[in-house]
């Protein structure tokens, strides 16, 4: 079985043999693109990058135009992707990632979730060898699950999306499906696109801030919120800022606030984030997927 | 894929629909105790809420049928549970929000009165709660459209009729919490946004709270004089589909689950903080519009 770190792949740059650098590293692979309503993950997959990368890990994200994508965001990320390169420029400049990203791939979209057109309306393309490694691998990672009991039902968690398991996968409905790679290169868990989904796309947070006549830096005293509700500190430096969305609720008086999404909470958040975080640790410490014979 | 959060964002258009009798359960006010409102029982029984003078109640729109009437079942564990200690739960029946194309057998024929609610949460449910008469509630704005009709209409196709005076002066009593706390610079929206996995308890508890209904099972709980203490969102204490449509769906080998976002430690939680607030009430906590405190 064919490794991920052995699939040939340039870099977003250009540079060649992008997945050599990640051989004996846990990484976790990514589809990414320009915005995309589950964009602020950029920041949360930098907050992993930035705890576990001395000891290891690695974030490597893999742009693609299969899903929804620029129609989300405003201003000059409105324009959708032409290489991988505007994927980076975007995770770089709206969420600071440090992270790197290959060349513009295409995924294994689930049709019958996605439709029959790409996230720019386009045809699909052939899928990418990167991800016909990684579907492939996932496949045999599921049956094996199966087959050892570790699929359904999963009742020990409140996030609904992990208790969806960690074998599904095996087909792709949107941005931010993640894959957890161990350190041979074998898929390890799979994550869905909302599981670490904290927050609305910035840009367009921002630009409906703005049409509602708020200025971003007054959130706190327009709202005179409360000391103890007013921040949620994942870890240092990761500051959720989430006022905005209860602005909306606010003004429209709906039932249903934008926010973290339908159903989606701050502690469903610091879960899933908890759950990744030993999930990577064990990687790290040396656990292998259960495809690894090695 | 259809992101939710994004959705949302885009501020929805909702039909406006002029409502019956010219009421507006946005600006209406009033300070007026559940229990001086005249309703009668399903089984004809006048004046049921004065009946019930002095106990703490919890208010809940229900029909025949609805995705969400497992919670007959939960509601009458909460009903047994604390009745002997002055809690009643009580059923307000109404053809407002979905109702009987959800359910299966011989409960599909939706209610022409109430009786019709109260004998299905008898026959499925074993509820033994008090139902009132067949009402009009105060649907919001999106109903409409969430069920498929003309805006201002039911979800049997009726137009609105005027709101029952439960339901305008539940909505009027809202309004003052709501003045009442910017007068005491608490900020309702966000009092739980951190506290809870369930995103139900956290944003679901609208700002309004919640005097106009998104659907059926809006729970609402007063203290025992009467007045307004809390309102938990009509997914609060989901745990199941509705028994008739699940007893098919296990018949036919239908795969079901709960609902996207819904756990069984969500709805532990949930059950757990409802309780909580039964238990506050029925040991002396005040809504702050009651006369005793204000």
């Amino acid at each position: 079985m064919k490794s991920v770190y052995d699939v040939d792949l340039k870099s977003a740059t250009g540079e060649p043999n992008f997945m050599e650098q990640y051989k004996g590293k846990v990484t976790m692979i990514v589809n990414t693109t320009v915005g995309c309503g589950n964009a602020n993950q950029f920041e949360v997959l930098q907050w992993l990058q930035k705890k576990y990368q001395d000891r290891g890990f690695e974030v490597v994200a893999f742009p693609t135009n299969d899903y929804c994508g620029p129609g989300v965001t405003k201003g000059e990320w409105s324009q959708g992707l032409v290489n991988g390169i505007d994927s980076q420029n975007y995770g770089e400049c709206v969420y600071g990632t440090t992270f790197k990203y290959s060349e513009k791939v295409n995924s294994f979209p689930d049709r019958e979730a996605v439709g029959d057109l790409n996230g720019i309306d386009e045809e699909f393309g052939e899928t990418s060898e990167i991800y016909t490694v990684v579907i492939d691998q996932m496949e045999k990672v599921r049956a094996k699950a199966i087959e050892l009991g570790l699929e359904y039902p999963y009742k020990d968690y409140y996030s609904w999306w992990l208790c969806q398991g960690f074998y599904g996968g095996t087909n792709m409905k949107a941005n931010f499906e993640k894959y957890l790679v161990d350190r041979d290169g074998y898929v390890a868990k799979h994550y869905s696109p909302s599981v670490l989904n904290l927050d609305v796309e910035k840009t367009l947070r921002d630009n409906l801030l703005k049409e509602q006549g708020f200025e971003i830096g007054d959130l706190g005293a327009e709202l005179s919120r409360k000391e103890h509700n007013n921040e949620l500190i994942i870890e240092e430096g990761g500051k959720a800022e989430i006022a905005a969305d209860h602005i909306l609720m606010v003004s429209h008086r709906q039932q249903k606030p934008p926010g973290p999404g339908h159903g989606r909470s701050y502690k469903l958040f610091e879960e899933e984030f908890a759950v990744v975080c030993s999930h990577i640790e064990e990687l790290l410490d040396g656990r292998k997927s259960l495809i690894n014979e090695g | 894929m259809l992101n939710t959060t994004i959705l949302l964002a885009k501020t929805v258009d909702p039909s406006p629909f002029e409502r019956p009798g010219g009421f507006n359960p946005q600006t209406f006010k009033t300070r007026k105790s559940i229990f001086d409102v005249k309703i009668d029982a399903a089984d004809g029984t006048p004046d049921l809420l004065s009946k019930h003078r002095g106990k703490a109640i919890m208010i809940v729109n229900t029909t025949v049928g609805c995705g969400n009437a497992n919670q007959l079942e939960v509601l009458e564990w909460l009903n047994k549970e604390y009745k002997d200690a002055g809690f009643a739960v009580i059923g307000v029946p109404t053809n407002d929000y979905c109702g009987p194309g959800i359910t299966r057998g011989k409960w599909s024929e939706g209610i022409t009165c109430g009786a019709d609610s109260q004998a299905y949460g008898l026959d499925v449910y074993g509820t033994t709660f008090d139902y009132t008469v067949m009402t009009h509630s105060n649907p919001n704005e999106l109903v409409s459209a969430t069920v498929g009709a003309k805006p201002g209409h039911n979800g049997i196709g009726e137009p609105y009729g005027e709101p029952h005076e439960l339901w305008k002066v539940i909505a009027g009593q809202a309004n003052e919490i709501l003045d009442e706390n910017v007068r005491n610079g608490i900020y309702q929206g966000f009092a739980d946004e951190s506290k809870y996995h369930s995103w139900w308890l956290c944003f679901g508890d609208s700002l309004d709270n919640g005097g106009v209904q998104a659907g059926n099972f809006e729970k609402y709980l007063f203290d025992t004089e009467g007045y307004l203490v809390r309102h938990f969102n009509l997914q609060v204490l989901t745990y199941d589909h509705e028994a008739t449509l699940k007893a098919v769906n296990i018949e036919e080998n239908r795969h079901h689950t709960m609902a996207q976002g819904r756990t069984q430690k969500v709805f532990e939680e949930e059950y757990a903080v409802v309780k909580e607030n039964i238990e506050r009430v029925l040991s002396g906590r005040k809504s702050p519009i009651n006369p005793q405190i204000s």
